[in-house]
């Protein structure tokens, strides 16, 4: 294809996409969208409002979701409560940290599992794979006795290195993703001397859908992992994260909903910050990755 | 080449055209036949390392601990010294709870995936045109089950699906559509209700991995079925399907998995256990719930598990490969 | 100057070599259980604590208890135990044992120490040989009491009664009052009668009041030394409970407690059974304070049973990992004074009975009163026969362990089953209360221990076993 062929495509394009063409189509997408939303954000909302109710409005009220009588200590009650503010600090290192490595680390291992053969890339690649089968019931006993072993109990370090230890989906994830790049990118990029390194460099861009799919899922789940940094932090409390935090308003007797929905709404803002920032990779046409 | 309405013949022609011109080139450029060699070698070792070690540590040696513990009769406390050989497996194998937990695990993964996928792939699709407004508000509605913790989720929904004082059957029954309460969470509708839940809860997570794998798709593509007249059901069978096929195979495979461990939620809405008993569920109900804890019957039961799926998945796909050639 | 300065040096050296005996050395004292409502009451006792023992200092750490449960082995592996911790083993009983077996427990008291005079704050008899003492030193006490706290009471909404016309303060006595009132109730106000959880094991906080009455509230008999889920006295209770379902008059859905006691509390039911703690939980978790409490209905005929009260309440021990035993002593020696801080405040919030405390003066929950006197006043619970202390050497047999893990639960998972669905329980109960007796006996066999152990036929449900027999 020329590049006046294509020129005169993109002319026609942005004829096309008037935004008067499309309004048609927006409101009843709109629409529709709108009340599905609604249904589908209403345990989310209901979620947030029990944050302001009294204990006895769950009962009476149900699945109402707004508060007869709003109660407004009760998100600065869980925050001191449960010693939110040192819990949230920590929490956010562990997810910042763990994410960080997880992308990068999975990122340079599926690059590599996908474009080379080597011996044993077979093998790494079934097991990965093999291993997501099986629900471990008691994957927190050998991790301590590995950490316990390592002396990195107690330690900011251990909790780190142990949420960071998952990431098998996501480097099938990139695996996939990095085939289906084909040669002729990096033909090009060999030619201008990249070497091993920057020829990975090139390909990095041309993944950002899935970086972001796994900076969100790995944030998200490091942000509410409980087993880990509660098991490793035995001698030190202060290390604790939020989800572990949590666990306050769980009394012997009865839980705490209240509170337990201010936990959360406290706990929810920066994953929902990170959700709303990472998918603005998710655009079409930000990339065109292949020329004809 | 600007004709805005070519015949359906001609347009299939034209896409199996270009979908075989793609093939080749994904052989040809599939670097397979590319070797390792010197320099190279090093930096291989070194981008596989980091990940490797973590990996091991983390999630495959405690695979290992499982296995040698489900040899042995262990509480947790006392030393791992009551070994029993394949008894655990035995007494799983008789155990026709467990077995239960089985099917109604497999059933349960089935059907969210089957429900979840296509849902998750149109509202990807949706939310990605450029012609549309307010996607990311949109997008974070559908994020936003992700992040309600699921003792939560639990709560609501118990409280939406009761029989007596339900939302849900309000409506149904002041509506007219039926005439008495639905036990929505009883033994014939729970499982059915727990996988509707389920979508629910996570179809955000694989709206973004669709999302993800619908950016793989050149944008060229979808200009020239638009200009040689395919309508959006057409650029979705011939355009989007076949090039994100590589990695939406890995997408329903993660989404089977995964939907394997459901835990959660199983425990959190209240049904019969005859009829929403998973393995997770089983596992700590049976073993991990109450002291004595029986951490080797546990492990026994995640490995028999887990086996007898990747052995069943792997004879489907070797089928399935078989067929295709 | 620079003498001065020598000086200071040599005093301030001086006191730290000579002047900080062990007993000013600060020390701190982890203490942890898992009853994070009451951490703010922990707080308050601490800070009383260390007030009156200004070189120790006190955490007290709460967690939810199945993680309590499962990082406690973790804690003691990696050195990070607690100096003093909450724990109740597989066997409520046997837990000391198991404790010991592990190697996780020490003395309550230093070496040496006096405890008579402490001993003389429980009633006669709390403290027994392997059950929570070795060779007469303590290792536990009994915490909250055995006979007053634990499930077996029948809570009451009264607007919904008075709404039914009923009087709350007369309340059914017997299985066909109660059924009876149900019916009034259910054709009075248009709303259910009872808020029976069934999910998981829950079903046990509405059958052991109702079994109890006819029987016991155990799945095995300890008078014939089997499992008797298929006795006729129990099968009836069940029958009788699933009169209830049949006739709608039951909260429908397979709810869990949370549900139940939200129905309950919103006026969706009028009766909840459950245990003594429901007081405190209805004020504080679901803003209800307008209840009544009553004993469990007895059997038409006449009450044929008790509900269990054994050693149960040994909860408190102090960790072999702890370095402090004489701290550790001092702040059990605070814990335990039976007009103390913790006692009167643990008391006056409603968060349970003592075993050490006089109850009844320090609680303010009149409601609370009220199941202090049905406890005393009815006996609904009667002290039973414990094998282990007939035959020490029970200690280590698995028997019971081993028919309990052929599928937990069992016996409360079919009964849910059979009320939801309105199915048939008696061929169930039979083939669970058989295969259970199977294995329990080949266990006993294989470990070369004697049921008759395990049986104790002199023993009548209804009257304390006299602890005379246990000479035999």
């Amino acid at each position: 294809m020329t590049t006046q062929q294509m020129s005169i495509r993109s002319a026609y394009f942005k004829k096309i996409l008037r935004p008067g063409r499309f309004l048609k189509y927006n409101l009843v997408i709109l629409i529709g969208l709108s009340l599905v939303s609604f249904l589908w954000m209403y345990p989310f909302l209901w979620s947030v409002f029990t944050a302001f109710k009294t204990d006895g409005a769950i009962w009476n009220a149900g699945a109402t979701l707004l508060p007869d009588e709003w109660v407004w200590s009760n998100i600065p009650d869980a925050w001191e409560k449960a010693n939110f503010s040192t819990y949230f600090f920590n929490t956010v290192l562990y997810s910042v940290s763990a994410t960080t490595i997880v992308l990068i680390t999975t990122a340079m291992c599926g690059y590599v599992l996908a474009r080379y053969r080597f011996f044993g890339r077979n093998i790494i690649y079934g097991v990965v794979l093999a291993t997501l089968f099986v629900p471990i019931a008691t994957v927190i006993i050998p991790q301590f006795q590995l950490v316990k072993t390592l002396g990195l109990l107690n330690t900011r370090m251990g909790v780190i290195l142990a949420l960071s230890g998952g990431g098998g989906l996501y480097v099938l994830l990139f695996t996939s993703f990095f085939s289906t790049i084909p040669e002729e990118i990096y033909d090009a990029a060999k030619i201008d001397g990249a070497g091993f390194v920057q020829q990975f460099r090139i390909s990095l861009p041309l993944a950002k859908p899935i970086i972001a799919t796994v900076v969100i899922f790995q944030f998200m789940q490091t942000w509410n992992e409980f087993n880990v940094p509660l098991v490793f932090t035995f001698g030190s409390p202060e290390l604790r994260n939020l989800a572990v935090g949590m666990y306050a308003f769980q009394g012997e007797f009865a839980m705490d909903w209240p509170g337990f929905a201010a936990g959360t709404v406290i706990s929810i803002i920066p994953v929902l910050l990170v959700f709303f920032f990472f998918q603005g990779y998710f655009v079409r046409g930000l990339q065109g990755a292949v020329k004809q | 080449m600007s004709q805005a309405s070519l015949n359906a013949d001609e347009t299939h022609s034209r896409w199996a055209i270009w979908r075989a011109r793609q093939r080749e080139k994904r052989i040809q450029s599939i670097p397979y036949n590319q070797r390792v060699s010197g320099g190279t070698r090093f930096w291989v070792i070194a981008f596989l390392a980091p990940f490797l070690l973590l990996y091991i540590s983390f999630t495959l040696w405690p695979l290992l601990a499982t296995i040698i513990y489900s040899l042995f009769e262990w509480d947790g406390s006392r030393p791992l010294t009551e070994f029993v050989g394949l008894e655990n497996y035995r007494s799983l194998i008789q155990n026709e709870i467990f077995w239960s937990s089985f099917r109604n695990t497999l059933v349960f993964a089935v059907l969210n995936t089957m429900i979840k996928l296509p849902l998750a792939l149109f509202i990807a699709i949706l939310l990605t045109q450029r012609w549309v407004w307010l996607k990311r508000i949109f997008r974070t509605v559908f994020f936003a089950p992700l992040v309600v913790p699921v003792a939560m989720a639990g709560l609501i929904f118990n409280f939406l699906l009761d029989p007596a004082f339900g939302a849900v059957n309000d409506a149904l029954t002041t509506f007219g559509i039926v005439d008495r309460p639905i036990t929505f969470l009883g033994a014939r509708y729970a499982m059915i209700s727990i996988v509707l839940i389920s979508v629910w809860q996570i179809l955000g997570q694989y709206m973004i991995y669709w999302m993800a794998a619908l950016q793989n798709v050149p944008e060229e593509l979808y200009e020239a079925a638009e200009i040689d007249g395919a309508n959006e059901w057409q650029k979705l069978i011939y355009v989007t399907l076949p090039v994100i096929r590589p990695i939406a195979i890995i997408i329903l495979f993660l989404s089977f998995v995964n939907a394997l461990k459901v835990f959660g939620l199983v425990v959190a809405i209240n049904a019969p256990s005859a009829a929403t008993r998973v393995v997770s569920s089983f596992i700590y109900n049976q073993a991990l719930s109450e002291p004595p804890f029986r951490y080797g019957f546990a492990s026994a039961a995640a490995v028999l598990f887990g086996v007898t799926v990747l052995i069943a998945v792997s004879v489907q796909g070797y089928f399935v490969r078989k067929a295709r050639d | 100057m620079k003498k001065i300065l020598l000086s200071f040096i040599m005093v301030f050296l001086l006191t730290g070599v000579f002047g900080i005996s062990a007993q000013d050395e600060q020390v701190t004292l982890r203490v942890m259980s898992w009853s994070a409502e009451q951490q703010e009451f922990y707080n308050e006792a601490i800070a009383e604590f260390e007030a009156e023992y200004p070189n120790i200092s006190v955490e007290w750490e709460t967690l939810e208890q199945s993680a309590y449960r499962e990082s406690m082995p973790l804690r003691f592996q990696s050195g990070d135990a607690p100096d003093i911790f909450f724990w109740l083993g597989a066997n409520r009983v046997l837990t000391m044992a198991e404790l010991l077996d592990q190697e996780w427990v020490q003395p309550l008291v230093p070496e040496g120490t006096d405890t008579s005079e402490w001993m003389q704050r429980w009633p006669a008899g709390s403290f027994a040989e392997g059950i929570n003492m070795v060779d007469g030193v303590p290792y536990s006490f009994p915490f909250n009491d055995n006979k007053i706290w634990g499930a077996g009471y029948m809570y009451m909404n009264i607007d919904v009664w008075e709404a039914a016309g009923l009087d709350v303060t007369s309340p059914p006595e017997t299985r066909s009052e109660l059924l009876d009132a149900c019916r009034t109730i259910v054709a009075e106000t248009g709303t259910f009668c009872m808020a029976v959880p069934l999910d998981g094991n829950q079903l046990q906080r509405t059958w052991y009041p109702l079994a109890g009455m006819a029987m016991t509230d155990q799945f095995f008999d300890i008078q014939t030394g089997r499992y008797a889920i298929d006795d006729p006295r129990l099968l009836g209770t069940f029958d009788y409970l699933q009169t209830f379902f049949e006739e709608d008059l039951v909260v429908p859905g397979f709810n869990d407690q949370t549900f139940s006691r939200g129905a309950f509390a919103n006026g969706q039911a009028a009766i909840y059974f459950d245990g003594a703690w429901m007081p405190s939980v209805f004020r504080n978790s679901f803003d209800f304070e307008n209840v009544a409490v009553a004993a469990p209905p007895v059997p038409d005929e006449g009450r044929t049973g008790s509900l269990a009260q054994t050693y149960s309440e040994n909860k408190f021990y102090v960790s072999s990992q702890n370095e402090h035993p004489e701290a550790a002593w001092s702040f059990i020696e605070f814990m335990t004074r039976p007009d103390g801080f913790f006692a009167r405040e643990y008391l006056a919030r409603g968060f349970g009975t003592l075993a050490y405390a006089d109850n009844a003066e320090y609680i303010e929950d009149p409601v609370f009163l009220d199941v202090i006197e049905i406890a005393n006043q009815q006996d609904i619970r009667v002290l039973y026969p414990e094998p282990v202390v007939a035959c020490p050497e029970l200690v280590t047999s698995q028997a019971l362990i081993e028919a309990e893990n052929i599928r937990r639960n069992w016996e409360f998972e079919e009964m849910s089953l059979a009320l939801s669905e309105g199915s048939d329980f008696a061929a169930t109960a039979q083939e669970i209360a058989a295969e259970k007796n199977s294995v329990f006996l080949e266990t006993l066999e294989e470990e070369g221990f004697d049921p008759a152990c395990y049986a104790f036929p002199e023993f009548e449900f209804t009257a304390a076993f006299d602890t005379a027999n246990y000479e035999n």
